[in-house]
């Protein structure tokens, strides 16, 4: 491989920053270094060619791609899934928990109730902190989003046994529920 | 252009771009074109998953092997929660970290702030686990540093859309 020279390790650098979504996002970066838009933009086709960077695009929050685009609409008017009674009520209960930020924990396979339609839910943890350090998982939440391959889920990341489960929060899990329809992508 | 909702466009574009932008000097108009769809709405839709922090930015990935960072570990640290906030704000500041998380304590598994630390070789990266060490102080209870031995995938997530 060619070693990386002065401008290549300014542009690795500079490029990680980002770029603006513009018409000519390429020029200003080009200016401050010195360079050609165009020079700019071989050096980083070769850049990618070599394996120095692994990708140019863009760099996506995992949790909020699942999320819906609008909070504040109930999730059967935009297209998404609208939970089973049940599973609203564990959701509704959940939600009164202690909750730091969840976290993508599965990918549910489900199916609308109401419209039939097939598609992808995303669950996410729960967990519970008590004062002393110790920690339990809650309920998961579920919100419809897209499928994420690629991506392994230890065993271990489940929600705990229903026993365990039940003594900290009277609650059904909702992916007992689903449980079937878990698929670990 | 078959597509009417915002949200279908969306993931048309996290579907396209996640192969990566076109290196031209009008990559968005580019895309734009690629789907059928006017450059403006292109622009507009990406600036709003920008703002609402779906994309967080657009730039370069580099992979640290290939520009010569084969000392690579997860440092993990068993840190009270109520003082992840501050401590990871500074963790995640220094350079040479390049992912830091919150994760929950599980059972066995008492570490709760997780750093991905990467250096040229092992005696560099010692020593910026010790600046880390020095960082965080008392707070940390107890850490860990767990090297990599061999990649056996290094990718980004995919989405089917």
């Amino acid at each position: 491989m060619t070693p990386l020279d002065v401008l290549d390790r300014a542009l690795v650098n500079r490029l990680q920053d980002g770029i603006d979504v513009c018409e000519r996002p390429f020029l200003p970066v080009a200016a401050a270094l010195g360079l050609a838009e165009e020079d700019l933009l071989d050096r980083l086709t070769r850049l990618v060619a070599q394996g120095v960077l692994s990708r140019f695009g863009p760099l996506f929050d995992t949790e909020r791609l699942g999320r819906r685009a609008d909070p504040g609409r109930p999730a059967g008017a935009n297209g998404g899934f609208r939970p089973h009674r049940r599973d609203r009520q564990c959701l509704a209960r959940s939600r009164t928990q202690l909750c730091p930020r969840p976290r993508l924990q599965h990918v549910v396979r489900d199916r609308d109730r109401t419209t039939g339609a097939g598609g992808n839910r995303h669950c996410r943890d729960r967990t519970r902190h008590r004062p002393d350090g110790a920690c339990s998982a809650a309920p998961c939440h579920l919100s419809p989003g897209l499928e994420v391959q690629g991506m392994t889920f230890p065993h271990s990341t489940i929600l705990p046994t229903a026993d365990r489960h039940q003594r900290l929060v009277p609650l059904k899990s909702p992916l007992a529920l689903h449980a079937h329809h878990v698929k670990r992508v | 252009m078959h597509d009417t909702k915002p949200e279908d466009l969306d993931r048309r574009l996290v579907r396209i771009l996640q192969e990566g932008l076109p290196l031209v000097p009008r990559p968005y108009h580019a895309v734009a074109e690629g789907i059928g769809v006017a450059p403006e709405e292109v622009l507009v839709r990406l600036q709003d998953m920008c703002r609402r922090g779906v994309i967080r930015r657009i730039g370069a990935i580099p992979n640290h092997y290939a520009l010569g960072y084969g000392a690579n570990g997860m440092t993990v640290w068993d840190i009270p929660e109520d003082r992840i906030a501050v401590l990871g704000e500074h963790v995640g500041a220094l350079p040479f970290v390049s992912h830091c998380y919150q994760r929950p304590r599980r059972p066995l598994w008492p570490y709760t702030l997780f750093a991905m630390v990467h250096a040229r070789d092992r005696v560099t990266m010692d020593q910026k686990v010790n600046t880390l060490a020095t960082l965080i102080g008392s707070a940390a209870r107890d850490h860990q540093v767990l090297v990599s031995t061999r990649i056996l995938k290094k990718t980004g997530l995919r989405f089917a859309g």
